[in-house]
């Protein structure tokens, strides 16, 4: 055998007989299976869940996927090969034996690389298992198995060579396997550094792909636009930019490696790399001044605070001394820079101001490194070093117990991960002066970064310490520690997220400037008493089980065990924890579990639905009568998360029958008392929240009653996953509906999903009726239960805080310590509403005799002003080319930012905290989207409040398209039509990035069933092209008209329908098919300058001859494309300098491929076919071409 | 004051037997542990020191059982063990400072007078301020002994102490090891003949897990006198040489073998009576 082999196999043999390459393979194994059976909670960048698990495309995510795992999993193993004689000091002999470098070097690397591919197999058996447990319909009919092949090639191969070369590299070049882990984070740094570039807008997302050592971020730009029918049935084919990708890599992995190829030898010394370390000490010879021997008193220090305390700074100075931890440190604060810089910028070119919250969670985004991967690693190291340092003898035999050696190194360790909460906080706050943002909260940095997470972290040091304890191995202690994570991070996206589990639950914490901490407050005390009653309880096993000495037979284990136990003190202090530890569990478990229902069944609340659909589905489309006049009496506890309220309702009977049964739903959670006079009670599941109620006399045609409730809501008890977060401190905002009971069944509570439904049996159904349902005309989506009605609110709250509701104030008093505030509606309004309170200010500007008001919390005052104006700019165009505003009001509410969107309820706007009152805003760069969503939501009171739509599909077209549209022409007026095309090439990115993770079907916009994808985005879209093509003012004059016929009808509702036909038919014949194609079909275009050259004629102008290609899609619900004919009318145009636009036409195409010659008289720069990116086209960027200047040779011939 | 070991055996996992039912008796000084590489020095030394468990005997140091009571014999235990490690990245006083607080010296003025007391008896107090790891062997040594020392020590354990010393540094730490021996128990294991012929009057032999003889050096001294013979031969000699005398050692001397043998008569007249020497004694007793 040559040496090669030698090196090569008997490497690979010792592999095989460590337990560490069975414990890879099972980890790659789980994480398959994981990621196949449980897409849905999986996010890789590429969406799987709705999607055949058997695609090519399935195969290739999962073995790209695996990059990411790879990068923290196979380092140590790779290194082991490269470091191994180094470790055992064996080299000098080694490489005193007369061995060729090539076959030692090659030999162990080649060693390194086999067996990690030989890891990797453990995936195809995972994968195997989780399409197994699938459900037949995530399956496919069968396994495409070119995909693991081609994923195998494109991959796992170049993968494992890329990071075996650099690790294998590294390690042996510096024969130290620290070196390995500080090329791991150099690549870190890259993938979170891609992936700031994918999450970025859609220019900068190829750049991702240099920045991404696996070829994942290559691969998502690659199928960002896929269909779910792509998803299922297409065979991925590299761009241009994956092999780019792969080269750029695997070319930086072959100079690591064949430098420190080249560079290794047998001999070199890396003495002379830490030369500066070494300081030349001087023995001297001098004769020792020998005092007389001191007095001292020696003290009993087995267990003693100034020893702990010694002990502690040891540790401490030991880790943060570390090279490594040095290292780490700076590595994690430049990706916190970029985190910081980058967090900012987000889709829409939004800037967000570094407000103190804000910059803590993105603080917190580096805890994988400054937490995990910090305790894991120097868990171990700590726990070890005496032993690798050879210090163990000197250290156990010192006269302390155990206790001062396990809790110094627990301190110690819990000391370096609040040093770097410490340190991540200063640079936050450096980057809000850098800045120059001086409103500077320091609240959440203590509160959330120190009091939650950094005590977090220090419960998995605790966790780590314990694991080497016990094992007594620093490899299996590492695996361990790392099965432990891993697992915890599965374990939360299969929903095993209870806090008893995870002590550091609740996990959906968000901090909020108007609330601070406060929903959470007793979940916190609980969950983190839990943890701290946990971690003594490890710190007792710790001890327990420490080592002193070299002896590790189970045997004597044993026996130290047991007599850790008999030692009385640590038996009645253990007991004494592990009571409070199960008082605890008890409280815990008592109030989430039994008081709280957290679902120990995974899917108890779909069956609790099918459950409630098939009980009471039958009373569905009874008539029932309308409410029509509410008047509320709420008091409003909001510090003791209490609500009580007593409301009436005017029931009168609208239908054509007689009525003799009520059907009446509530909330969960909620006691209520329901009274109606000449009525009995029939029936009251209080499991389903569902009062049946038998009226004596029936409510004839015409007729009505009034219905009495009463019910009270307090929050008693802590929830495993807070989600009682409306009814608060500081920043109440309860919508009508999560209190007040409603009359007759409501569709909207049934279980839904194609697949779902047909689980647990129930027939399929859509979500909304078809346009031709008269019945389901009946009603408006926004309220199932009402018409167009009176309310009238009386909300006491706390004497600080200024409640809100619709309508007018019409009284404001105090008593008994509480502020009383009375709301009435001075014109009918939907039964459709909500009610904040908190500690406003208020700022206020009257326009018309329209009162415009924002409450907002004192300090944001940022954005109030461009809230303002959004609000009246839009009033403005609505009044000119609508209608009147209804209301004397215009009020924008702050609630806190537990929810983020804004939501137009009649003349009352409540606006999420972060989604508007902390953007930044330039005016040069940005979009700027609180004018824009301000718009959107006045635009609502006409669009849902004066016209609102019938409850049947498309319903969403006529309330929140129109709302994008007016929105978008008031912000065109504001900020020019530039602006325009970056807002629109946004809303087409997410269209089509959205398109592909649609779980049921794609429908076209006019019947679509609440799909935000198509009803905002698509809309924008379409609705801007069709402006473009037909003229706004046309179209702003049907709306006029629409609005006029329709103003307030209620039953029947007017239909999306009626409204597209009004729009259509001032559309000109010659493009009726544009219409058709954006609202009653899903076509796609791919527009593309293929050719574009001019030259100089003699009369000093220039020819320019282009070829413009268009190309033309007609998808399918799942997004199969069929190419259809073109006889289109698209915009050609030719820019010069700067942009200047110098010809643009609109020019009806005909066939795929036309070519022009254009002359300018100007020199042309580009051409471009539909410039304005106004048709749907998922490369825009090939809609522009340069024109170079054609070959003069060719003319002059 | 007395240690007390008796019967006591260990054997390890891969079925090596390192000690095999010892009794020994060591009283107040230095008591010398002599013995090749393997013998189980080590092993008994860890023992003694907490490190490791026996699997049957018993240890006494008068009232204290050694092997149960750790915790206690940790009190009064100072142990220079055979291989020792440094923190990096500690200067040595701070970890003189460290251990001594460690040892229960509590007293921040106490302890300070101690660490400066010891770094001058080890004659390291100039290099207080730097790091162990740069220190040279002998001044490694030397930090060991001085954390021994802390804490009035009754029982000093020190395992092949000079291995690697050069002859300086060696006995400059015979000497300081000397001056705190005299009336605590101190057991100086080696497989260095001279430091025991220097330091100890009470001596043992071991050799694969038994004491081969326990006694003052002066005895075993008496044992061999008259015994031990020297010739000078050829290097063929050798073989035949040992075949047919009992040779304890063979040395080069001037390029040529130089042969002790232990003989009861005048082996002859190429032969000349070698003074008693403690290295003869010990080679005769590890070759039985």
């Amino acid at each position: 055998m040559n040496q090669f082999s030698i090196f090569f196999f008997s490497e690979i043999k010792s592999r095989f007989k460590q337990p560490q390459m069975y414990f890879y393979m099972l980890i790659i194994g789980v994480a398959a299976f994981s990621v196949i059976k449980f897409a849905e909670y999986v996010n890789m960048g590429v969406y799987l869940g709705n999607i055949e698990r058997t695609s090519h495309l399935t195969l290739l995510l999962l073995m790209a996927g695996m990059g990411g795992i790879a990068l923290y999993l196979f380092p140590v193993f790779i290194s082991a090969a490269a470091t191994k004689d180094f470790d055992a000091q064996f080299h000098e002999i080694m490489f005193a034996i007369p061995i060729k470098k090539w076959a030692y070097f090659w030999g162990k690397f080649m060693a390194a690389w086999a067996s990690t591919l030989i890891v990797y197999l453990a995936l195809i058996p995972g994968y195997l298992i989780g399409v197994y447990f699938l459900e037949p319909h995530q399956k496919g009919t069968e396994i495409i198995w070119s995909g693991l092949f081609d994923g195998f090639l494109l991959f796992i191969l170049p993968n494992s060579f890329i990071l075996t070369a650099m690790v294998f590299a590294v390690a042996i070049y510096f024969r130290n396997i620290i070196a390995a882990y500080v090329l791991v984070i150099i690549l870190a740094t890259c993938y979170s550094v891609a992936f700031a570039f994918l999450g970025a807008d859609v220019d900068s997302r190829p750049l991702a792909s240099y920045f991404n050592s696996d070829g994942m971020a290559a691969f998502s730009v690659d199928v960002q636009y896929w269909t779910v029918s792509d998803k299922n049935t297409k065979i991925y084919s590299p761009s241009l930019l994956m092999w780019a990708n792969r080269m750029v890599w695997i070319g930086i992995a072959l100079v690591v490696i064949l430098t420190c190829y080249f560079r290794f030898s047998f001999s070199h010394s890396l003495q002379g790399l830490f030369n500066i370390y070494r300081k030349k000490l001087k023995i001297s010879a001098q004769n020792a001044i020998v005092q007389g021997k001191p007095m001292y008193t020696i003290h009993n220090t087995g267990f003693c605070f100034k020893a702990l305390f010694s002990r502690i700074i040891i540790e401490y100075t030991s880790v943060v001394k570390h090279i490594s931890f040095i290292i780490i440190t700076l590595m994690g604060l430049v990706i916190l820079g970029f985190n910081l810089y980058y967090a900012g910028k987000k889709a829409y070119g939004i800037s967000t101001l570094p407000v103190s919250y804000w910059m803590s969670e993105i603080a917190m985004t580096l805890n994988i490194l400054f937490g995990q991967i910090i305790i894991i690693f120097f868990s171990g190291q700590m726990m070890w070093a005496d032993r690798e340092q050879k210090t163990e003898a000197v250290t156990d035999t010192l006269p302390v117990s155990a206790w001062v050696l396990a809790l110094g190194k627990i301190f110690a360790l819990c000391f370096v991960v609040i040093t770097l909460q410490v340190f991540s906080i200063v640079a936050c706050i450096g980057y809000q002066l850098s800045q120059s943002y001086f409103d500077i909260d320091i609240m959440p940095y203590l509160k959330v970064n120190m009091l939650l997470e950094a005590t977090k972290l220090c419960f998995w040091v605790v966790l780590s310490i314990c694991v080497q304890s016990i094992c007594q191995n620093k490899a299996l202690g590492y695996i361990i520690s790392i099965a432990l994570f891993i697992s915890q991070v599965l374990a939360v996206e299969v929903g095993l997220n209870h806090m008893l589990w995870q002590p550091w639950i609740p996990a959906n914490v968000i901090y909020s400037d108007m609330n601070s901490l406060f929903p959470y407050t007793r979940e916190i005390i609980w969950s983190k008493l839990y943890s701290f009653l946990f971690a003594i309880m490890l710190i007792y096993i710790s001890v327990a089980f420490w080592q002193r000495g070299n002896e590790g037979s189970i045997k004597f284990r044993i026996r130290q065990l047991l007599s850790f136990v008999n030692n009385k003190n640590v038996y009645i202090s253990g007991m004494l924890v592990l009571l409070l530890l199960g008082c605890t569990v008890g409280k815990i478990y008592y109030d989430t579990i039994i008081i709280n229902h957290h679902e120990t069944e995974k899917d108890k609340w779909k069956t609790d639905k099918v459950d409630f659909e098939k009980k009471y589905k039958k009373y569905e489309r009874r008539p029932q009568p309308r409410i029509t006049n509410s008047v509320y009496q709420i008091e409003l506890y909001p510090q003791l998360e209490k609500i009580e309220i007593n409301g009436k309702y005017t029931l009168v009977n609208a239908s054509n029958t007689a009525i003799d049964t009520l059907h009446i739903f509530y909330h969960d959670k909620i006691n209520m008392k329901i009274d109606l006079p000449q009525s009995t009670v029939n029936m009251h599941d209080t499991i389903r929240h569902y009062v049946q109620i038998k009226l004596i006399t029936p409510l004839q045609k015409g007729d009505s009653t009034i219905l009495s409730f009463a019910c009270n809501y307090q929050k008693i008890a802590m929830e495993n996953w807070v989600s009682h977060t409306n009814l608060t401190g500081n920043g109440t905002f309860i919508n009508k509906a999560d209190f007040a009971p409603t009359i007759g069944y409501q569709g909207t509570m049934e279980l839904y999903g194609k697949w779902e439904r047909k689980k647990y049996g129930l027939k399929d159904k859509d979500l909304l009726a078809s346009s031709n349902d008269t019945v389901a005309a009946m009603q408006t989506y926004i309220s199932l239960d009402a018409d167009y009605g009176h309310i009238q609110a009386t909300i006491g709250t706390d004497i600080d805080q200024i409640a809100v509701a619709p309508g007018n104030l019409v009284r404001k008093q105090i008593k008994n310590n509480r502020a009383y505030y009375t709301y009435k509606s001075t014109e009918p309004i939907l039964n459709f509403y909500s009610f904040c309170s908190a500690r406003y200010t208020i700022t206020k500007e009257m326009y018309n005799g329209i009162s415009l008001e924002v409450y907002h919390y004192p300090k944001h005052t940022k954005n109030v002003n461009r809230m303002i104006k959004g609000m009246k700019d839009a009033i403005v165009f609505c009044e000119r080319y609508y209608s009147p505003y209804t209301y004397k009001h215009a009020r924008i509410i702050e609630y806190p930012r537990y929810q983020q969107f804004a939501q137009s309820f009649p003349n009352t706007i409540p606006y999420s905290e972060s989604s508007g009152f902390i953007f930044d805003f330039d005016k040069e760069i940005d979009l700027d989207i609180v004018y824009y969503t301000t718009a959107h939501e006045i635009a609502h009171q006409w669009w849902g409040h004066q016209v609102s739509a019938a409850n049947v599909e498309g319903c969403t077209f006529m309330i929140e398209t129109m709302a994008q549209y007016t929105a978008l022409q008031v912000m065109e007026k504001e900020y020019g039509a530039e602006k325009m095309k970056k807002f629109l090439k946004f809303e087409m990115d997410t269209y089509l990035g959205f398109r592909g993770r649609e779980q049921e079907k794609e429908l076209p916009i006019i019947i679509n069933q609440h799909q935000q994808y198509i009803h905002y985005q698509k809309g924008s879209v379409v609705m801007y092209a069709l402006g473009k093509y037909v003229g706004f003012d046309k179209i702003n004059t049907v709306l006029q008209r629409f609005i006029k016929n329709n103003y307030h009808r209620s039953a029947p509702y007017p239909t999306s329908a009626e409204l597209y036909s009004e729009i259509k038919s001032i559309v000109p014949d010659s493009l009726k098919y544009l219409a058709e194609d954006m609202f009653e079909k899903i076509v796609l275009y791919d527009n593309r300058i293929t050719d574009a050259i001019y030259e100089k004629t003699n009369d000093n102008k220039y020819k320019v001859y282009f070829t413009a290609t268009c190309k033309k899609y007609n998808a399918d619900s799942v997004g199969y494309e069929k190419v259809v004919p073109v006889s289109d009318y698209l915009d050609l145009a030719i820019f010069g300098k700067d942009d200047k636009m110098l010809i643009k036409k609109r020019i009806k195409l005909t066939q795929q491929s036309n070519d022009y010659i254009w002359v300018t008289d100007e020199k042309p720069e580009k051409a471009a076919i539909d410039p304005d990116y106004l048709l749907i086209d998922r490369n825009p960027s090939d809609n522009v071409k340069n024109i170079k200047e054609s070959n003069t040779l060719t003319i002059n011939l | 004051m007395k240690l007390q070991i008796s019967n006591l055996s260990k054997t390890f996992a891969n079925g090596v037997k390192a000690l095999a039912g010892i009794d020994l008796e060591i009283s107040q000084g230095m008591f010398g542990l002599l013995g090749p590489n393997g013998a189980g020095k080590s092993t008994l030394m860890r023992i003694l020191a907490t490190l490791q468990e026996a699997d049957s005997g018993q240890v006494m140091l008068d009232q204290l059982d050694v092997l149960k009571d750790k915790s206690a014999v940790r009190q009064i235990l100072g142990y220079l063990p055979q291989e020792f490690g440094v923190y990096p990245r500690v200067d040595a006083g701070d970890m003189l400072n460290h251990l001594a607080l460690l040892k229960g010296v509590i007293s921040h003025k106490e302890r300070k007078e101690l660490v400066d007391y010891l770094l001058h008896q080890t004659n390291l107090y100039e290099h207080r301020n730097k790091r162990i790891s740069s220190f040279s062997g002998g001044m490694k040594q030397r930090f060991g002994i001085a954390q021994a020392l802390i804490g009035n020590p009754l029982l000093i354990i020190v395992d092949e102490p000079t291995a690697g010393l050069d002859p300086m540094e060696r006995n400059r730490f015979l000497n300081l090891l000397g001056e705190v021996g005299e009336h605590v128990i101190v057991i100086l294991s080696t497989h260095i003949v001279d430091d025991v012929k220097e330091m100890c009057s009470d001596m043992a032999v071991m050799d694969k897990g038994q004491i081969l003889y326990k006694g003052t050096t002066k005895d075993a001294l008496l044992q061999i006198k008259g015994n031990v013979w020297e010739t000078s031969i050829e290097k063929s000699e050798i073989e035949t040489f040992s075949a047919q005398y009992e040779v304890l050692s063979t040395r080069l001397f001037s390029g040529k073998p130089l042969v002790h043998i232990y003989n009861d008569s005048n082996p002859g007249e190429a032969f000349v009576q070698a003074p008693e020497n403690l290295e003869d004694f010990y080679f005769k007793k590890i070759k039985k």
